[in-house]
């Protein structure tokens, strides 16, 4: 299994259950269930699908740890 | 119930997501020292060889590393002076590289690069001409056989090369000549022929300054056209002369930053710790704190040199041709090359950028005439 954390250079807003994430001069927007499971990466939980936590790392928002 | 689907500018504000992008820098700038063993004739930082100036401590540098890590820096770019005078650089990049920082060094590679290969990821070489007129420019004998040798030396280590010329009279015409000689021995990843620009704090060379005009700066852009823009870095947001190019410019965001990263992605150190915008800005009106002795947050959230380059994008400080221009997103362009700045001018002119004025070489939409 491979572990992933945020990048270090991405940073996040959340309003309305909605999420703003900045990470090397890309803008993305996060909202319905996509915010839903990527405050369940942030809180560190486990119950979160391969196929997202790819498309984050492909985003550059999770990166694999050290 | 139905779920309606929200945009990003519906949510958060214009100014919410301008402050998403600048909460960190990305990079830094250190000046490790300002000794230098050339005496370039435009130098901006105005070092020169000869003036010996008092170097801060390995320690004082090795905090400074540890309180970029934590501001959430990734790269430190080592600037100077020259770098490999500073009697700690080995240990220093050592520890840059250990942190897991990007590291960039900036040499005029006259000193042997070899004990610091395994901690560098890129160099950035000085290269202002072919054999003598490099040597003229620089004010050294032999300058350029000792660069090319040490950017063999990185080639062979396969490390990140770029090549920086500042553009003179004496080399205007021979900077193809430049990239064609390197890019045909070594893998150059990028090439960068800058205009010297006049920096306030920076030696005078008015006799060597290329007038900026719309004759000279097409002769530029026939010049970057045959080199290719791929492998260009183009400075002060000259990218623009290839017109608007997210290939070039990475802008994805549907919000508007201008090319400047001053005050929203980078921090400029001097050799004695105090924080700065942009190496041209380093008066008392940009001084932005000392990162060796304050919280490195309070400087980045705080610093008042970076005040006047956020406000510049919130408040929309540009000129109204700016503002009806299509592309405005260069935000009038570089501050250093203002009219005001230009003539001595020690604050930040909201006028745009001669460079558009003159030739639309920035990103202005090339209908200057009728603005």
């Amino acid at each position: 299994m491979i572990s992933l954390m945020c990048n270090p250079k991405m940073s996040y807003l959340k309003k309305e259950d909605c999420y703003a994430i900045y990470v090397q001069y890309n803008l993305y927007f996060l909202q319905g269930e996509a915010a839903k499971l990527f405050t369940k990466v942030l809180q560190g939980k486990q119950d979160v699908p391969q196929s997202y936590l790819k498309f984050l790392e492909e985003k550059h928002i999770l990166q694999k740890a050290a | 119930m139905e779920c309606v689907a929200k945009k990003l500018e519906d949510v958060f504000s214009k100014e919410e997501l301008h402050h998403l992008m600048w909460k960190k820098p990305s990079f830094a700038q250190i000046e490790l020292t300002r000794n230098c063993n050339q005496s370039c004739i435009f130098c901006f930082a105005n070092c020169k060889a000869g003036v010996k100036e008092k170097d801060s401590s390995l320690e004082k540098w090795k905090q400074t590393v540890d309180k970029l890590e934590k501001l959430g820096v990734s790269k430190i770019h080592y600037t100077g002076g020259e770098n490999f005078l500073y009697p700690y650089f080995t240990e220093i990049l050592q520890y840059t590289k250990e942190k897991g920082f990007c590291v960039q060094v900036n040499t005029n590679g006259t000193i042997a690069i070899d004990k610091t290969l395994p901690f560098v990821d890129e160099y950035v070489f000085s290269v202002h001409g072919l054999g003598e007129v490099h040597n003229a420019i620089v004010k050294k004998e032999n300058a350029f056989a000792l660069v090319e040798k040490n950017i063999k030396k990185a080639a062979e280590a396969k490390k990140i090369i770029h090549i920086n010329m500042v553009l003179v009279k004496s080399n205007f015409d021979h900077f193809e000549e430049v990239y064609e000689y390197f890019a045909s021995r070594y893998p150059i990843k990028s090439f960068s022929p800058t205009f010297a620009a006049i920096s306030n704090n920076g030696t005078h060379f008015e006799e060597e300054r290329i007038p900026i005009h719309r004759k000279n700066i097409e002769k530029y852009f026939e010049g970057l056209k045959k080199i290719g823009k791929e492998n260009l870095t183009l400075k002060h947001g000259l990218y623009a002369l290839f017109e608007y190019e997210p290939s070039l410019i990475e802008r994805k965001y549907p919000i508007e930053l201008p090319i400047c990263a001053a005050g929203k992605d980078k921090l400029i150190i001097k050799y004695d710790g105090s924080v700065y915008p942009c190496n041209f800005f380093l008066n008392k009106d940009y001084y932005c704190g000392n990162i060796f002795t304050e919280d490195e947050q309070e400087i980045w959230q705080k610093g008042k040199g970076f005040a006047p380059f956020r406000e510049m994008i919130l408040e929309e400080k540009i000129p109204e041709k700016c503002k009806a221009c299509q592309n405005k997103r260069c935000f009038s362009g570089c501050r250093v090359w203002t009219k005001n700045y230009i003539e001595g001018g020690k604050k930040i002119d909201y006028e745009r950028d001669i460079r558009c004025e003159i030739a639309h070489a920035f990103v202005g939409n090339g209908d200057y005439q009728s603005m």
